[in-house]
């Protein structure tokens, strides 16, 4: 008989971490918000104003494949932003990547979420859907989620509350489009396929929907702005989008 | 002479940073051979790429990352690491020729880690130049982490790779908002640096 050998498993790298981090409050940090994935702070980093995301473990998952999914999402979300950045969609700027306890500290956006500011349009004025400001918004919306699209971006968990709208003179609606923020982007990856690209919109299409009553004339209106881009780009993935709204999200897999 | 903490890690060491600021230097030379000899304990940091100190802490903070992280740098000390991650690129020799002291330089960042009495002395007596002191009384430029007036946007632009087009899209922002952005694109392209 040979004994069985227990091979020494390696330490988990948020074990290995552990000791490493510092818990963000007790340097003075404000909690935000918290999510399903993670938290997010405000935070001043070296002085530099900046809000925080951190992602936690899940203990409910297997901690390898919890360690692995968060990685990827992690490194997925640094990527998207930046090549965001790089074509010129408004996200916010990445200030620091923290490998160990899985942070992302980024700029800092002084303003309030589309969803809360449709809301406060629509409390506003009773007659919603003919609002001008709301209708140049949504127009804008869609130019941007065409120009993420069309460089292969899918944002992959677009809602109005993941589009933020800086706070600078709303008043002067000329220029709105000058103040949407792109944010999250933890489910996000890069796709040239109709097939992401249509289900994408779908995803906001049904989110629009389901926290904004009456709003189906301002999704049209995205799909306009999503088209107006540029017509033969969008055309096969708007197509498409009908396709996908008689299905639904997920693609059938047999028949 | 400023000196800054840099708390985020526990297990770290190195806890805190001085930062020097040194123009009409006469001794760049001097200062090179003794550099290349690597004798110094010092990041010397060109001067014409420095937005402000936070740069030069977010700098710091990342090669501290670094060696917490990975327990090792990706350069030979932390001097030299802090001067890399300046740098976009992850091409060590390059980054250190470019963010790093020329020879040609007489104006330029000297950073310390855990510095001690004597090293600061040391520092002191090595250059001959005059440092800028009399910037750190100022409240208003403290709160604003003494913005570097040596900053040149064009040479930044350049060695962090960053077209001015992206600038010129936002045409009716003032200049003050577009050296705002470029700030932001200067931390961004440092952030990403490793993730791509």
């Amino acid at each position: 008989m040979t004994d069985i050998v227990v091979e020494p498993t390696a330490v988990p790298p948020t074990v290995a971490a552990a000791k490493t981090v510092v818990d963000l409050t007790s340097l003075g940090a404000m909690l935000l918000s918290q999510g399903a994935e993670a938290k997010t702070y405000r935070f001043a980093l070296n002085g530099l104003d900046c809000i925080v995301k951190e992602r936690f473990s899940k203990k409910y998952r297997h901690q390898q494949l919890d360690t692995k999914i968060q990685a990827k999402r992690h490194l997925m979300e640094i990527r998207n932003i930046n090549k965001c950045r790089k074509h010129q969609i408004p996200v916010p700027a990445l200030y620091f990547v923290d490998n160990i306890s899985n942070r992302i500290y980024m700029e800092m956006v002084d303003g309030i979420t589309v969803k809360s500011f449709i809301q406060q349009q629509q409390q506003s004025t009773n007659s919603n859907n003919s609002n001008e400001i709301l209708i140049k918004l949504c127009l804008e919306i869609g130019r941007l989620i065409a120009k993420m699209h069309d460089n292969g971006v899918i944002h992959g968990d677009l809602t109005t509350s993941n589009i933020l709208l800086k706070n600078d003179d709303i008043g002067g609606n000329s220029k709105i489009g000058e103040l949407l923020v792109f944010i999250d982007f933890g489910l996000s990856y890069v796709s040239v396929l109709v097939e992401d690209k249509a289900v994408d919109l779908y995803v906001l299409e049904r989110a629009f929907l389901s926290t904004h009553p009456d709003s189906e004339q301002m999704f049209d209106q995205v799909i306009k702005g999503y088209a107006d881009y540029s017509a033969s780009k969008t055309k096969a993935t708007l197509s498409k989008l009908d396709q996908v709204r008689l299905r639904g999200r997920k693609k059938l897999a047999f028949g | 002479m400023r000196q800054y903490e840099i708390n985020i890690y526990s297990d770290s060491n190195i806890k805190d940073i001085t930062v020097f600021k040194f123009n009409n230097v006469t001794n760049t030379q001097e200062i090179m051979d003794i550099l290349l000899k690597g004798e110094l304990e010092w990041s010397i940091v060109n001067a014409r790429i420095v937005y402000d100190d936070r740069h030069l802490l977010t700098a710091a903070t990342q090669a501290i990352h670094q060696l917490c992280s990975k327990g090792k740098l990706s350069t030979n000390n932390i001097h030299t690491e802090l001067i890399y991650r300046m740098s976009p690129t992850t091409n060590i020799r390059d980054s250190i020729k470019t963010f790093g002291l020329n020879i040609e330089d007489n104006v330029f960042y000297i950073v310390l880690f855990g510095a001690t009495e004597e090293r600061i002395d040391r520092v002191r007596t090595l250059v001959k130049g005059d440092e800028l002191k009399e910037e750190e009384s100022d409240e208003a430029l403290k709160k604003q982490y003494y913005p570097n007036k040596y900053f040149d946007s064009q040479i930044a632009r350049k060695l962090y790779r960053l077209p001015a087009a992206a600038a010129a899209a936002v045409t009716n922002n003032t200049s003050n908002d577009n050296l705002q952005l470029l700030y932001k694109d200067i931390l961004n392209s440092m952030a990403i640096k490793g993730h791509l």
